[in-house]
């Protein structure tokens, strides 16, 4: 289904960019103010001039920029994102150990978001001036203005007073160690809950008003007219011939967001303390650790390339138009 | 002999907020089996309206709001009811002028034809795809085999529309309504279409509505004509009597734009050539609608509007220079 | 009936109050919100702090009203950046088109893919956390979709028949980017600009809940941040500060969403 060509000609942009990426992160490192041996030693309460030219020695920082910046890529091409000064084990077992609780979070919120807001346009699609039409104009405004760390701390605030069922720290219970796969299961679940309907809600508003602004679109196409006249219910004008078009701008949305899940899981994360990439990322600024540091800025900026790639090819999948023309 | 379908004093109209107006008034219709009527006149005179109306899909904010509408005798809407959905598709069905954005983008032509079929007369897959085969070879498209698992993106406009027609096609309906289906076509696909619906008309006996603004169109493949200027029907006769002795101004003019065989024309002349404008659906003057652009009207017009007169053996129209006292 | 100009206008009048509450309110409460006035975590209500106190005892109100210019101007800044970038580089992509434009749209696809929180963090931490620095770094991450916008314009713009005649009357390019195409591009740029205004609100207030800004300077942001830790015990001190944010972005959004109708009336029927 998907051209090889277009294909092969993503790949090629996609080292190309992941290079460029690579080499973009390492320098604006480098032209900050301040090493970070320096920062760290300093920050432990010792000036120990030796100390700092043995550490900086030892981390190659002594070297000249262009042989620093020429180790790096060569070691992230061989798969080595280097050794995390302040966690104590190699930046890529590090960003592995974190990935799958953020993954968790943001596919379960991105599902939860797309599944109902899709359906809640669909339905005010076909009444434009309906209750639910408006309704749905309100949320999306309310929910693209408000903070999403604010979202998830009036949430813990209600919750923990007026129903407190659910977990608003951690992914885990530390009292429930040994319950094994089903016990831990929902343990993981029942922590999820918040974090995954903060960060729902926000999805949430974006997708409802751009399923029915899209299925409005649709609905007044010629070709819905037609299912019309040849007779068909409603129910399969509506679900099948104007919904598989109305979709296809819902799906490039998905693709971004998804793309972004590092960087957006970070707030709420903090929020919820989920021990996941987000959480890793601000730690790691935090501490200055820049290893820790370059090493999730590429793997970020590598799943944001792999979901414009995926979505790409969805895309072609679902559009027959656009896979002709490549 | 009892019409297959008849239309008694059908009123559309549009509400908006402060008002509400007619885009389509005092239209009775009848069409008998096997015949081709061409519905004639300008963007705006209701002939879309028209049908759409017989299809049940009059588009909101309109709706219709007087008349009857029967189909083999039975009311199809009548008192508030609208049974339009239950023959919609299978005995009347209806093609567009735009083949380029008629068909879903995102289905095989096959799908679209099979699901009529799957839909409306319970086939399976397969056999719903076999007979969207002959139905795609019985419209002239060649290889059809192949054309049936393309999407519409992927053929030409020509071939586009003959697989609408196939779509319209597909349950044998008696009745075929046609909206502009040329309009958007080459001058020579123009005529292959034109040719395939009275093909299909002589094979099926599918009686066919053609909607047009082209006197040429009408010339070519009518067997009577109607001619609407302003949501109301103004002429009506067998089409070889009303094009060579036209009792409307306004058909006349309407004949006077068909342009000459031309070589060098892609396109047939539009309706452009009649001076004035038409009066807006909101703003009907109280005379005549045409009034204003005709050039023989006198001060009867411009204070009363002329019914529809009969001037010969089923032929009528709705002028005052029609009318037997003013031919006495 | 929801009139979408009347939630406009309800919009500009919010506004309007936020932005004399944080030019006035300092001058009118002289209350330092760093001074620490009473006990930690009092309710609201108290005569000492209308709006009770922080953690460490400091007054909620003086903090709101303080922070909220620092909230407005870092915004505004850095909305205003995003502007200039995006408007800049998506002008000289979509008018030149050829190489430079292609140069520029992998500029623009480059700085896509880079996480845009995260990337602000880094470049805040890296480099000394002032308003500045906050303002620029959320100018830097942001910027590429009024690009692409903004380049669209100019592709669809540069090719009417007005353009190509004040070409052919011997314009020059800078006089037909800025002072011809521009203007026309100018309305869908204003909707963008509103928006643009309020998700850098947002930002900001996510990077000082963070901790990552000036720690000099009060904002709303930081109020939430200092008093994380204290959320179940005093709700106010973070739910306030949020109340705040959350009702100045909507202002900006609904006058956004106002101006977007105005300009298309078409919107009208949805």
């Amino acid at each position: 289904m998907v051209p090889v060509s277009a294909l092969a000609r993503n790949l090629l942009t996609s080292i190309v960019t992941v290079l460029a990426v690579i080499v973009f992160n390492f320098t604006l490192i480098h032209l900050a103010p301040g090493d970070p041996v320096t920062v760290m030693v300093g920050e432990m309460g010792g000036g120990d001039p030796e100390l700092i030219t043995r550490l900086q020695q030892q981390y190659g920082l002594d070297r000249p920029f262009a042989e620093q910046l020429f180790t790096y890529v060569l070691s992230v091409l061989t798969g080595d994102l280097g050794f995390s000064f302040y966690y104590n084990m190699p930046v890529l077992d590090l960003i592995l150990q974190r990935l799958p609780a953020t993954l968790l979070l943001v596919v379960s919120a991105l599902c939860l978001a797309i599944v109902i807001g899709t359906a809640l346009g669909v339905v005010a699609a076909q009444r434009p001036r309906g209750i639910l039409s408006h309704l749905i104009t309100v949320i999306s405004i309310a929910g693209f203005s408000a903070p999403v760390f604010w979202v998830g701390i009036v949430l813990i605030i209600g919750l923990a007073s007026a129903l407190p069922i659910f977990p608003t720290s951690g992914m885990r219970d530390v009292t429930n160690i040994g319950a094994g796969i089903w016990g831990d299961t929902v343990d993981v679940a029942y922590h999820l809950v918040l974090p995954a309907f903060t960060l729902a809600t926000v999805y949430l508003a974006q997708y409802s008003r751009l399923a029915r602004s899209s299925m409005l679109e649709v609905l007044s196409a010629d070709y819905v007219r037609t299912a019309r006249a040849k007779g068909l219910p409603e129910r399969l004008v509506v679900y099948k011939h104007a919904l598989r078009n109305a979709v296809l701008p819902v799906v490039t949305i998905a693709g971004l967001q998804f793309g972004q899940v590092v960087a957006g899981a970070v707030l709420v994360e903090t929020v919820f303390a989920w021990p996941g990439l987000g959480r890793l990322a601000y730690e790691s600024i935090l501490r200055r650790d820049s290893p820790t540091m370059l090493g999730i800025l590429l793997f970020s900026a590598v799943i944001v390339i792999v979901a414009n790639i995926v979505t790409d090819m969805v895309y072609r999948m679902i559009d027959p138009r656009i896979g002709a023309r490549a | 002999m009892q019409p297959l379908l008849s239309i008694k004093d059908l009123r559309i109209s549009f509400r908006s907020r402060t008002s509400q107006f007619a885009v389509l008034e005092d239209f009775d219709l009848d069409l008998q089996k096997g015949e081709t009527v061409c519905l004639v006149g300008e963007s705006g005179s209701g002939k879309t309206m028209t049908g759409l109306a017989l299809m049940g899909l009059v588009p909101s904010p309109g709706f219709i709001s007087n008349g009857a509408i029967s189909f083999e005798g039975r009311e199809m809407i009548a008192a508030g009811r609208n049974r339009a959905a239950e023959i919609r598709g299978k005995n009347i069905a209806m093609i567009f002028q735009e083949p380029m954005t008629a068909l879903n983008p995102v289905f095989t032509i096959g799908e679209q034809i099979a699901e009529m079929l799957r839909y409306h007369e319970g086939l399976g897959r397969k056999a719903a795809i076999e007979r969207a085969v002959e139905l795609l070879r019985a419209v002239g498209i060649p290889e059809p085999e192949q054309r049936v698992h393309e999407y519409p993106h992927q053929i030409s406009g020509g071939m586009r529309q003959r697989a609408m027609i196939a779509v319209a096609l597909a349950c044998s309906p008696q009745i075929l309504i046609a909206d502009e289906p040329t309009t958007a076509l080459d001058v020579t696909v123009q005529a292959q279409i034109l040719d395939l619906l009275e093909e299909v008309q002589e094979r099926l006996g599918t009686t066919i509505l053609l909607i047009t603004h082209d006197m040429g169109v009408v010339a070519d493949v009518a067997d009577r004509v109607v001619v609407m200027y302003c949501g109301r029907k103004i002429e009506e006769g067998p089409a070889a009597e009303v094009l060579a002795d036209p009792r409307h101004p306004y058909t006349s003019a309407l004949l006077a734009c068909i342009p000459r065989p031309d070589p060098e024309a892609t396109t047939r002349m539009k309706l452009l050539d009649i001076p004035g404008i038409v009066p807006a659906a909101s703003a009907r003057p109280a005379g005549c609608a045409y009034a204003a652009r005709c050039a023989f009207a006198f001060d009867k017009c411009r204070a009363e509007r002329p019914p529809l007169f009969e001037v010969a053996e089923g032929r009528s129209a709705a002028c005052w220079l029609a009318s037997k006292e003013h031919s006495q | 009936m929801f009139s979408r100009n009347g939630s406009a206008v309800a919009g500009l009048v919010i506004l309007l109050i936020i932005l004399f509450t944080a030019l006035a309110g300092p001058a009118l409460y002289g209350v330092d919100p760093f001074a620490i006035v009473s006990g930690p975590l009092l309710p609201p209500g108290d005569p000492d702090a209308p709006l009770g106190t922080d953690g460490i005892g400091r007054d909620i109100l003086a903090g709101m009203l303080v922070g909220a210019k620092a909230s407005l101007i870092v915004g505004a800044t850095a909305a205003a950046l995003t502007m200039v970038i995006g408007i800049s580089v998506g002008a000289i992509a979509g008018f030149y088109g050829g190489r430079i434009g292609q140069a520029l749209m992998r500029v623009t696809e480059f700085f896509q893919v880079l996480p845009a929180l995260l990337l602000a963090m880094t470049i805040i931490t890296l480099f000394s956390p002032t308003l500045t620095t906050v303002a620029v770094a959320i100018g830097i991450v942001s910027w590429t979709s009024v690009a692409r916008l903004t380049r669209a314009e100019f592709l669809r713009i540069r090719n009417l028949e007005y353009v190509q005649a004040a070409r052919a009357m011997g314009a020059r390019n800078r006089r037909i980017i800025w002072l011809v195409i521009l203007p026309a591009a100018l309305p869908p740029l204003i909707v963008t600009a509103t928006l643009t205004v309020g998700i850098a609100i947002l930002f900001e207030s996510g990077l000082s809940f963070l901790g990552l800004s000036d720690p000099n300077v009060m904002s709303w942001g930081v109020i939430i941040g200092q008093n994380r830790d204290y959320m179940l015990s005093a709700w106010w001190a973070v739910t306030i500060p949020g109340i705040a944010i959350f009702a100045t972005v909507l202002s900006v959004s609904l006058i956004g969403d106002g101006l977007n109708e105005a300009f298309n009336p078409k919107l009208r029927e949805r």
